[in-house]
């Protein structure tokens, strides 16, 4: 009796172990379908991940690197975003563009004056849909501070007056100038730059691996240890809890615009923060939502939000002038969703049905 | 008659081997924990499956902020906070990401990961807000 008992046990824990074996091969098989992944249990620290929160450019901010440098690269990241956040920041501080603001004239350091350039490179190119003397315009509608309101008419045209990115002079040293009625915000753009740089300061330290969402602009460095790409989730505009669908990415920031992100409403109307610039009020020109994927943070955080005031027709114009340098994912009003020929085969959609591809 | 026996107690070891590898597999992908973070420290870990009770956490710092979590079979939510926006409790309960729930004038913060390590819902980030 005892003797069945035990080969019995024996052989059952055989039958176990190689059911044990099977289960266990299935998570990295569905995860790398092609990618030579290390096999068996050692794990390294290039496969352990550091994870670590901060609260800086009014909103949440998470940084994961991966391998035995990222502890020094992420705290190297949280410094040099709150240096940053400290030099853009218009409403605290003694930073480069509240001296600005407030002097009308200001020598920039390295970054602000890189920013800037770049900035009003971007509303030369968007034709000045992305604009950085639109701030006057946001304060009227309570953006900044929360207090919102709807500005009267007279009010917005006198303030459009002042909004033209062209009025700002920057000179090859750093030397800022605007005339006395116009404010400058980075904001638009300043979370795509600090992304970019937080790669950098990634690579720098050693780190090959990692990914960053700063307040849902999100930029990732190479793939993942695996050897499989990063997968990025897109908030489904019309239901916040749920996403859209997913970009699969390598080396690439997705930043996101939508009218869905920051609101109020004031007697059933539905005014959200993306402001064109030609009317003083919020995009109304069919899209719900702009996801840019691209190398470059700045440029991505610039046109996501361009691109959302374009409208669909002429966001496609523009990919097709630009598109060596993003490719994006347009949600309309109706959540027809139209991506650029670049995503074929990266992006999905969440509900499994087959998106619109603009070609060039 | 030996024999009948020795194949009656293999049977039973296996299914119960099976249905007990089966659990704890299941276990591993299916349930998420929450963590709980106050200006980037966590503060609060929640196995959410495992939760049979409601029961509230109050969150008091210095500046007077005051956030009240609640987790029950339900999932987790900030029930009550004396922030200007009440961003974090219109959000309600949630169970799983990829979305965390955010008090972001307190600096208080609730994210979602699977319990096997990765990341809730098999994203690495999430673009939107």
């Amino acid at each position: 009796m005892n003797k069945f008992a035990i080969s019995a046990a024996l052989i059952a824990m055989l039958a176990l172990s190689g059911c044990a074996q099977d289960a266990a091969d299935q998570p990295s098989a569905d995860s790398a379908a092609v990618s030579a992944t290390s096999e068996g249990s050692t794990t390294t620290a290039a496969d352990e991940s550091q994870s670590k929160e901060l609260y800086a450019m009014d909103t949440v901010m998470t940084l994961t690197a991966y391998g035995p440098n990222a502890t020094k690269a992420l705290d190297d990241a949280a410094a040099d975003i709150e240096r940053l956040d400290a030099l853009f920041s218009i409403s605290s501080g003694n930073g480069d563009i509240k001296a600005l603001n407030d002097n009308k004239s200001a020598d920039l350091s390295k970054d602000s004056r890189v920013l800037l350039k770049r900035a009003l490179e971007i509303a030369k190119d968007t034709g000045g849909l992305f604009d950085v003397t639109i701030e006057p315009v946001m304060e009227a509608w309570g953006f900044p501070t929360k207090d919102f309101r709807v500005p009267e008419d007279s009010e917005l045209s006198e303030l459009l007056s002042h909004v033209d990115y062209k009025q700002v002079q920057l000179d090859d040293d750093g030397h800022a100038t605007i005339p006395a009625d116009v404010e400058i915000d980075l904001g638009g753009i300043a979370k795509g730059y600090t992304s970019s740089q937080v790669m950098d300061i990634f690579k720098e330290d050693g780190v090959t691996s990692g990914i960053i969402s700063l307040g849902g602009n999100v930029q990732a460095l190479g793939v993942k240890p695996d050897g499989s790409l990063w997968r990025v989730g897109i908030q489904d505009p019309a239901d916040t809890a749920n996403i859209l669908g997913t970009v699969e990415v390598e080396d690439k920031c997705v930043i996101t615009s939508g009218g869905y992100q920051r609101y109020f409403e004031e007697n059933g109307v539905h005014y959200h923060h993306i402001i064109d610039p030609r009317t003083g009020y919020p995009a109304n020109n069919g899209l719900t939502s702009v996801s840019i994927v691209s190398d470059d943070g700045t440029l991505a955080d610039g046109l996501s939000t361009s691109l959302f005031i374009m409208g669909k027709d002429d966001a496609i114009k523009f990919w097709q002038k630009h598109k060596d340098e993003f490719d994006a994912i347009l949600v309309d009003d109706d959540g027809n969703v139209t991506i650029t020929e670049g995503l074929e085969g990266t992006f999905t959609l969440a509900d499994g049905s087959t998106p619109e591809v603009a070609r060039s | 008659m030996k024999k009948r026996l020795l194949i009656i107690l293999l049977v039973l070891v296996v299914i119960c081997g099976g249905a007990g590898f089966y659990w704890w597999n299941s276990r591993g992908a299916d349930e998420t924990i929450a963590t709980v973070e106050v200006d980037g420290e966590v503060r609060y870990t929640f196995h959410l499956d495992e939760i049979t009770d409601t029961k509230t956490y109050e969150i008091k710092q210095a500046d007077g902020a005051e956030n009240t979590i609640k987790v029950s079979p339900e999932g987790i939510a900030v029930t009550h906070a004396n922030c200007p926006d009440q961003v974090c409790v219109k959000q309600g309960f949630h169970k799983h990401g990829p979305q965390p729930i955010v008090c972001l004038p307190h600096k208080v913060s609730i994210r979602f990961a699977s319990a096997d390590g990765g990341t809730s819902g098999d994203l690495d980030a999430m673009t939107g807000q």
